[in-house]
């Protein structure tokens, strides 16, 4: 089971799927496509947050994965 | 002349790298908004990016749900002590403290920076989600922080 989180002014939404569900993947997919082209950039967590990883690309076999909102200098 | 240009390129190319480093702008870019410590009413800027901190309660709940579910047993550390120290991978002896809606500050040998390093996320989110936006840009780039953020006293 994988999940996106994406940050955003309700909190996160959240997305599941199971990785054996070729539709639920696309779906996701397709949500994590749409907030990349919007500029949010996407982490890959495995463990922990200690360990998390930039990625420009959806990882299907992803235990964890946050999209977040660009950032600029404030 | 050519004496001062040779020095700076030996500045630039020995020594410890924050010491190479600091020559250029790698800590972010100076903020040309003079501030008091603490004047952090929205944002870093003061710039309207919507109502920052009163977002409605079930947005707020769901933000620190969520900062509580990553953090783990560090959510406890950061209520109890208000900030989180995040350990820098580039320079020795420096690490960032993350605190709720406020800048980064910077710690170089146990004494912190008279500048902190200010990013805001481009569309309004609950504070929670912004210091997880920041833990996580620091964990997984913190290079490009440090050259995206603006210095900020």
């Amino acid at each position: 089971m994988g999940l996106l989180r994406v940050l955003c002014g309700r909190g996160d939404v959240k997305v599941e799927w199971e990785t054996e569900k070729a539709e639920a993947v696309a779906e996701a997919e397709r949500i994590f496509r749409e907030n990349a082209a919007r500029g949010y950039a996407a982490f890959k967590v495995e463990e922990s947050v200690e360990g998390a990883v930039r990625i420009d690309e959806f990882d299907p076999t992803a235990k964890e994965i946050i999209q977040v909102p660009r950032i600029v200098g404030g | 002349m050519l004496a001062a240009a040779r020095r700076w390129v030996e500045a630039i190319t020995r020594g410890p790298l924050d010491t190479r480093l600091g020559t250029f702008t790698i800590w972010g870019r100076r903020s040309v908004v003079p501030r008091g410590y603490d004047e952090w009413p929205e944002g870093c800027d003061g710039a309207d990016l919507g109502d920052r901190h009163h977002f409605e309660d079930d947005a707020n709940a769901r933000a620190d749900q969520m900062l509580r579910d990553e953090l783990g047993p560090q959510y406890a550390l950061l209520a109890r002590q208000g900030f989180l120290d995040v350990p820098s991978t580039l320079f020795r002896n420096t690490y960032y403290r993350l605190r709720l809606r406020r800048p980064i500050e910077v710690y170089k040998n146990g004494r912190r920076q008279p500048w902190r390093l200010c990013i805001v996320s481009m569309e309004r989110v609950p504070p929670a989600d912004e210091f997880l936006m920041k833990l996580l840009w620091l964990r997984a780039n913190e290079e490009y922080v440090l050259t995206t953020a603006n210095r900020v006293r």
